[in-house]
């Protein structure tokens, strides 16, 4: 009788204990292979960034982290735009302008742009760090004719679907508004944020 | 001996008579959503064999160990464990593409096409045929999401892996949308169920 | 995220029209394939997955929060959150076997099939890589799974309809139903130019 009302029991008991053992060797073989690549991911993340700042800033030399803690931007439209980072464009000693990383929400999740931001609070020029839009649709904003529009314009930029754009406005992509809207809401919101560095840099 | 021989009927058999998309019609999530370039297709394929290889090795070598009551479980963990790490490699060393594959890299777990490899063969077969049938499975799937992200890829966007093929001449963007993927798959089935009807009929 | 009706009310469009689960961001096809040929297994399945998607929302986001952050073990993300879900099906098969016998007649059936599809274990994910709340994941859950509610319910009646058409051999079953999706999709297409 004993051994018949303890047969289940040890049963289960092997079964967790096999299945245990391997999810245990499982996530130690993961943990492994994030070792490898974790630094490999942060150094590709880092060289990714610093090249994109040079992009934006050729002319700067080096650039100084600002530490910015102001939080997300609401863009006039309502909608969040994250900052995720803000750095001094420095030759020599000075500051020839700013360069602000922004990550709004387009079509297919959030897309990562660089701004630079000239002292004078107009875009140098725009990079998109990352991605992921509906391929031939939504990546169309990597196209020079979308994002050189941008080139010199300054804060409250607006969208127009069609038309000839006047002095601060820029013509969203017909097919991929979602993306292009995006992008538009990316830059207003670093000049925004650029405003606010650059102005009290000045001071 | 026997198995040697047999390489190409595995390779028949997973690519043509079995094949994971058009006639077992598994797997159809990462079929639609990768399919729109020919590049994500391939990347898609790739991430998806390693997994398929790896996991029904693994999966063979432990089938005597498995407790029978927990299979499902244990073949989930070790599925999962296999993506995860194609996932951060991925991450680490090609970016651009674990970018634009975004969610559907760890959506690799629940692709049915490998748990119904796990459970139908690999829990059943020695190590090497079942890493032998987890290769062909994952060509035969590759293949697959090539026909159709090729398709996609030309009529969607113009371009075949990233190259400009009419010149300037809009594509038919419908194809390069979701709506498009439905259609694009829709048509490959019925030429495969159209082929299989005629060879039947010649028998 | 702000939290008001307004903001609810737009995440909720969003969620269940304009960013379909099914039509638009090709998650859960397995199941929307595979259980739309009669109304009322649609329905079930719909209302399974709700449930189950939303109770999964919850359940990953405190995983998340408060087991894999603090343990800084982020990467084990994908293995942990099919754990939980594939364990919260059988659970929740289980409780509702022996306390509510009537749905479980109801979704019971339904309930096994949940753990491999890709639109639950996509939706946990999504709900941390867009850093929500825990109220925002549970709500994201809830109304991505009413769209695919939505969906499934609406393409089974169309596949009602095509079950006494006459069709080409080459396209009977399975292709006519992708087909069938593929002008569902387009329709649904329509709503991504709302901008709110």
């Amino acid at each position: 009788m004993a051994s018949l009302s303890k047969k289940p029991k040890s049963d289960i008991l092997r079964l967790s204990v096999t299945l245990c053992l391997i999810a245990g060797i499982t996530a130690l073989l993961v943990a492994a292979v994030n070792a490898v690549t974790a630094p490999e991911i942060a150094r590709r993340g880092e060289l990714k960034t610093a090249q994109s700042l040079k992009a934006v800033m050729p002319e700067a030399d080096s650039f100084e982290d600002c530490g910015y803690s102001g939080g997300d931007i609401t863009s006039a439209d309502g909608k969040q735009v994250p900052i995720d980072g803000v750095w001094l464009a420095k030759s020599g000693n000075e500051t020839v302008g700013c360069c602000v990383k922004v990550s709004p929400k387009g079509y297919g999740g959030a897309i990562e742009i660089i701004v630079g931001v000239t002292g004078d609070g107009k875009v140098a020029a725009t990079q998109i760090v990352s991605m992921s839009e509906t391929s031939g649709i939504g990546t169309k904003i990597q196209n020079p004719e979308f994002y050189g529009q941008f080139v010199g314009k300054s804060a409250g930029i607006a969208g127009i679907k069609g038309g000839t754009p006047l002095k601060n406005e820029v013509q969203t992509i017909s097919g991929a508004t979602k993306s292009s809207s995006a992008f538009l809401r990316g830059v207003n919101a670093a000049l925004t944020v650029a405003e606010s560095i650059n102005g009290g840099e000045q001071k | 001996m026997k198995e040697r021989v047999s390489f190409l009927a595995f390779l028949k058999n997973g690519v043509i008579d079995n094949n994971p998309t058009f006639v077992q019609l598994l797997g159809m999530c990462p079929t639609l959503a990768t399919s729109t370039s020919l590049l994500n297709a391939l990347g898609m394929g790739a991430a998806a064999t390693f997994v398929l290889i790896c996991s029904n090795l693994v999966i063979s070598l432990l089938r005597k160990i498995i407790p029978q009551k927990v299979r499902i479980a244990a073949y989930i963990v070790i599925i999962a464990g296999f993506v995860t790490m194609i996932d951060l490699l991925m991450q680490a060393f090609v970016p651009a593409l674990s970018n634009s594959l975004g969610l559907f890299i760890p959506l690799i777990v629940v692709n049915c096409i490998i748990l119904a490899r796990a459970e139908s063969y690999a829990s059943k077969n020695k190590p090497l045929p079942s890493a032998l049938d987890g290769l062909t499975m994952g060509i035969g799937f590759t293949l697959a999401l090539s026909c159709v992200a090729t398709v996609r890829e030309i009529l969607g966007s113009g371009t075949i892996l990233g190259f400009e093929l009419f010149g300037g001449v809009a594509p038919l963007t419908l194809f390069a949308l979701p709506a498009g993927g439905f259609l694009v798959l829709g048509f490959f089935i019925a030429l495969v169920q159209f082929l299989k009807d005629r060879k039947g009929g010649e028998k | 995220m702000e939290i008001s009706l307004g903001a609810i009310f737009v995440f909720a469009i969003n969620a269940i029209l304009v960013e379909n689960l099914c039509l638009v961001r090709f998650l859960g096809i397995c199941p929307f394939l595979g259980v739309s040929k009669k109304t009322d297994t649609a329905i079930g399945m719909g209302l399974a997955v709700t449930f189950i998607m939303t109770l999964s929302s919850f359940i990953t986001w405190l995983v998340h929060r408060f087991i894999l952050v603090p343990a800084h073990l982020e990467y084990l993300r994908t293995i942990a959150f099919i754990l939980v879900i594939a364990a919260l099906v059988q659970f929740v098969e289980t409780a509702l076997k022996k306390l509510v016998p009537a749905l479980y007649s109801a979704l019971g059936i339904y309930l096994p099939l949940i753990t491999t599809n890709c639109a639950v274990l996509g939706i946990a994910i999504t709900n941390i890589t867009e850093n929500y709340g825990l109220l925002y994941s549970v709500l994201n859950g809830l109304f991505c799974a009413l769209g695919f509610t939505l969906a499934i319910w609406i393409f089974s009646c169309a596949r009602e309809r095509i079950e006494h058409s006459d069709i080409p051999k080459a396209f009977q079953g399975f292709p006519i139903a992708l087909v069938t999706a593929a002008l569902l999709s387009f329709a649904f297409m329509g709503f991504s130019g709302m901008e709110f």
